[in-house]
Order: structure tokens, then C-alpha cells, then sequence
């Protein structure tokens, strides 16, 4: 009966550990904690880009230099870059509906230039942007890493195009 | 019977103290702890040096000088319960019950090098097609609505940052289910005479919510199938067919080893090409080119998957084909079988209740004078 008894003790001793080993985790058990790592971020070089004058029928190209994704997050996990634009409006005219609406413009991503190795894919060699975002380049990655390139655009100007200033809202983004 | 429970309780704080006392008996039982101290002291060291790893790479951008514009966001907080999953670490992958709501903080920076103002919002989002895609902008979807950021535009001044922070108000009468949405900051160029292009430049969170009471449903994803192939380009790569079987999305990434090859060869693990993420009840193809020096096999192929803290694993003997899509291999079902699993327990249960039942019989036996 005895070796019973001791071992009965040790069980409520070892329940007993438990609970003790319980209640201090439950008391810093609040809703959230605070992550350690980084940013995810985009850049690019300039605010707004410039395009030569063009003449109708014919293509401009320009670019939007240093598309730059800065990922801090230290994370074993993906980022997606998606563009967008919007239809060509007049300057002048904002509201006015534009004889330069359906011009296409072919978003061509340059060469990357990479550090930390994310592995980037699903780059579309050119996108004709239009106002829901495409994907460019998508990237799986663990640690930090960044990657960084010159959006090449081509823009066909409607052969019935009117003469004035038009533009367009390029949107970058990161996922 | 107080005096054995007051010794129990002694010998239970004395477990917990580790205090060094005189005492003959703790002595052994310091002993006892100190390499799990030890372990604790290294695990500590070893948790630092990311950090300064990490602050040393943020020194070196930010001694870039060359002009930029854009901007950046980072999520602050993550539910306890998810903190050692890696997809809550940058995404918002709650579930949350009808009526309830949550608060996530979030920071953002003008990454630019001048002053602007940043822009807060939230899109509806969806995954399709293997990844998770952005709507336009509007809250028009349900989860995009629910989530609230404090504060919608907010001045910055080059390089500043701001905390803010995002309610995701669940209503009372919401369908159950997961849903998606992105939280973005966004700075834009201003209109001038001098540029055709306005551009704007913006960073998200995704959000993949589940309304829901309790934990809501588990993640879960299955290998069902293995092809190997060559690409256009005459590459090998290896496809293989995965569903999500589970009720929350997953982000599937991975890896290849192959093993058995001719001449005993191995090679590998090589990583998947690209993360695919699959809705729930959503099949998909994840897929990984390999090098051409490679030869065709047979090889015993083991495609290793995972999704935050999910692990999924699948072998298949393959062989590339000289061109095109060789034979898809169904994967065997590499779940334990349950129903031997759940045998074998209940013969161990009878088996132990019988020896149990001997043992007090001889021990009464034994005992009876």
C-alpha cells in the first residue's frame, strides 16, 4: 500500500507541476505578439516619367526606371508584383472621352538584377496593361531579399489620335 | 495526510525555484536542470544574431542615396496562436467569428526621398489560377469592407514612418467561409506639364480571413499526383497535382530529391520554380525544372510540400521521357492507415487491461496472509 501511496503522491506532484507550468503561460497568452521582422516595400526611381512626343500611327517608348522590391520580412514566403493603367486621358480635358483611350501600352520587364536570391517566375515577357492588374513577376523567397528593374513601355498611338497631352496612370504593386 | 501533501508541495517548489540551497537532496535535481538552462542561454544567442544580421542589412540600403519613391508596410502584430507559423508572420490569416472583430497593427514608411503622402486602403482579393491576386480599387468585396485602417492618408516626410492601426469588423450575420483582401499603402505622383506617366507606387498585406466560430477549419492539402516531363526547351521537370482538401487557402512551395537513380545516383532537393496558392477545394499543378545533365532514370522521386506549418510528402518512381509528358504516377496514400492504426491500439488496450487485472489478482494473492 505504501509504494501505492508514494506513487499517487508523485502523480499530484507531477499534476500539480503542471498546473503551475500552465498558469504563467496562460498569463502572458495575450491576443497578439509583436512580429520582429521587416518591410516589404517598392520603389522606383522618379515620381512620374516623361514620354517624347509621338505621332499618330506611330509608337513611343519610354520606361519607368528602377522598379525596385525591397523584402525585409525574413520570411520563408512569396511577394507577386502586379501592374496597371489607366486609359490615356487629355490633360486639358480630363473628363472628355479621349481619342487616345485605346492606346496599348506594352509593359516589357528588364533584366533583374537580384540579392538574396528570391526565385523569381511568371515573368511575362510583355503585358498590355489595362485597369486590373497583371502580374509581371512573382517571387519565392526565404530571407531578405530584393530585386530591381526597368520597366520597359511601348505605347501604339491610335493612328486617328488627336493632338494634345494625354496621360496615364501606371500603377505598381507588391503582394 | 497533511504531512505527505506539505512534502509534495515542497518538492514541487523546489523543482520550479532552482535556487541553489544546501539542501542534500536539491542538489541532484540542480544538476538535473542545468543543461536545458544551457540550452536555453545558446537558443537565446542564436535568436540574436538574426537580428543584427538584419540591422546591418538595412544600413546598407539606407546608404543608398540615389532618388527614390515608393513606399513600404510591414504588419506588426500576429494572433499568439499563429506567431510560429511563417505565413502569419507577413499576412493577415485570422479566423474570426461572426459579430467578433480583431485589431492588427500595421507600419508604414515614405520610402521615398521626399515627403509624400500615403495613402491607406483596402482591395478585394482572390486566389485563383495558383496565386493570390489583388481586385481593383474599391472595398466593394465583403472582407475589404470589414477591414478598417484608423487612419486613410497620412503626410510623411522622407524616410518617416507611421503606425496605424486595422479593426476587421466581422458582422453578425456573415456567411462562413474564407475570404481574401489586401491592405495597401500607396503613394502617387502628382500631375505635372512635364510627365505623361503618373506613377503609382504601392506595397499590400494580403488578408485571407476566415469567418467563423472557434479555430475554424484546419489547413490541409494533398500530393495527389506525380508526372515527370521535359519543357519546351528539353529540360526534366518534375509536376505533380495537388489539392487543397482543407478550408483555409494555402501557399504551397517546396521541394524535389531524387534517389535510385542509374548507377546509384542522387540528386537534389531542388526547389519548386514558384509558390502555389490554392483555394480551398482548389486543385493545382506545382512543378520544378531540373538540369539537363540529369539522365532519364528510373528514379524514386520525393516531393516534399509545405504550407506554413503543413508538411506534406509523396514518392514516386519516375523516369523523364526523350520529350513531352511522361506516365503520371498516383501517388499511394501516405497517411497512416487508421484502421490498423486503431486495431493495433485496441489490442494493446486489451492486452494491457488483462496484464493490469493478473497483476492485482497475484498481488492480493500475494499480500493475504
Amino acid at each position: 500500500m505504501r509504494t501505492i501511496t508514494r506513487a499517487t503522491l508523485a502523480l499530484t506532484g507531477a499534476a500539480a507541476l503542471t498546473l503551475f507550468a500552465v498558469v504563467p503561460a496562460n498569463a502572458v497568452d495575450t491576443v497578439t505578439v509583436a512580429i520582429a521582422e521587416g518591410e516589404l516595400g517598392l520603389t522606383t526611381l522618379e515620381a512620374g516619367a516623361a514620354l517624347t512626343e509621338a505621332t499618330p500611327g506611330a509608337d513611343i517608348e519610354g520606361q519607368i526606371a528602377g522598379v525596385e522590391i525591397t523584402d525585409a520580412r525574413a520570411i520563408t514566403g512569396v511577394w507577386a508584383v502586379s501592374v496597371n493603367a489607366t486609359a490615356f486621358t487629355n490633360v486639358a480635358a480630363p473628363d472628355d472621352a479621349t481619342s487616345m483611350a485605346a492606346a496599348a501600352i506594352t509593359y516589357t520587364l528588364g533584366a533583374v538584377t537580384a540579392e538574396g536570391a528570391p526565385v523569381i517566375t511568371n515573368v511575362t515577357p510583355d503585358v498590355v496593361l489595362t485597369a486590373v492588374d497583371a502580374e509581371v513577376a512573382t517571387a519565392t523567397v526565404a530571407g531578405n531579399n530584393s530585386a530591381l528593374w526597368t520597366a520597359g513601355l511601348s505605347i501604339a498611338v491610335p493612328a486617328g489620335a488627336l493632338a494634345g497631352t494625354y496621360s496615364t496612370t501606371i500603377t505598381h504593386s507588391v503582394l | 495526510m497533511t504531512c505527505p501533501a506539505a512534502y509534495a508541495a515542497g518538492h514541487v517548489l523546489r523543482f520550479v525555484s532552482l535556487s541553489p540551497t544546501t539542501s542534500r537532496e536539491s542538489k541532484p535535481m540542480l544538476k538535473r536542470w542545468t543543461p536545458p538552462l544551457a540550452i536555453a542561454l545558446i537558443s537565446l544567442a542564436l535568436v540574436a544574431i538574426p537580428s543584427s544580421a538584419f540591422a546591418s542589412t538595412r544600413a546598407a540600403q539606407t546608404a543608398d542615396t540615389s532618388d527614390k519613391f515608393g513606399v513600404a508596410i510591414q504588419l506588426l502584430d500576429v494572433a499568439t496562436e499563429l506567431k510560429d507559423d511563417p505565413r502569419a508572420q507577413s499576412a493577415i490569416v485570422d479566423n474570426i467569428a461572426p459579430g467578433e472583430s480583431i485589431e492588427r497593427n500595421f507600419r508604414v514608411r515614405n520610402s521615398s526621398t521626399t515627403a509624400q503622402t500615403v495613402v491607406i486602403y483596402t482591395t478585394s482579393a482572390s486566389v485563383t489560377d495558383g496565386s493570390f491576386t489583388a481586385g481593383k480599387n474599391a472595398p466593394a468585396d465583403a472582407l475589404a469592407s470589414w477591414a478598417v485602417p484608423a487612419q486613410t492618408e497620412i503626410a510623411l516626410e522622407a524616410d518617416a514612418s507611421a503606425d496605424i492601426a486595422l479593426t476587421i469588423a466581422i458582422p453578425s450575420d456573415a456567411p462562413e467561409g474564407e475570404q481574401y483582401a489586401a491592405l495597401w499603402a500607396e503613394v502617387k505622383s502628382a500631375p505635372d506639364a512635364e510627365s505623361n506617366i503618373i506613377t503609382a507606387n504601392r506595397a499590400g498585406i494580403r488578408m485571407y480571413v476566415s469567418v467563423g466560430a472557434g479555430n475554424g477549419p484546419a489547413a490541409a492539402f494533398s500530393i495527389d499526383s506525380i508526372t515527370a516531363a521535359r519543357d519546351d526547351a528539353g529540360a526534366p521537370q518534375i509536376n505533380a497535382a495537388v489539392t487543397n482538401t482543407g478550408g483555409r487557402a494555402v501557399d504551397i512551395r517546396g521541394t524535389v530529391s531524387l534517389a535510385n537513380g542509374p548507377g546509384s545516383l542522387s540528386a537534389g532537393p531542388f526547389e519548386l520554380t514558384e509558390t502555389t496558392t490554392l483555394a480551398p477545394g482548389e486543385s493545382g499543378e506545382v512543378s520544378v525544372t531540373l538540369d539537363d545533365a540529369l539522365p532519364n532514370g528510373p528514379w524514386d522521386a520525393t516531393l516534399t510540400l509545405t504550407s506554413g506549418l503543413l508538411s506534406e510528402e509523396a514518392s514516386a518512381t519516375i523516369t523523364f521521357p526523350d520529350a513531352g509528358t511522361g506516365d503520371t504516377v498516383v501517388v499511394e496514400d501516405n497517411e497512416p492507415n487508421w484502421l490498423i492504426l486503431g486495431g493495433g491500439i485496441v489490442v494493446f488496450l486489451v492486452a494491457f487491461g488483462a496484464f493490469a487485472r493478473l497483476w492485482i489478482i497475484r498481488r492480493r494473492t500475494a499480500t493475504q496472509p
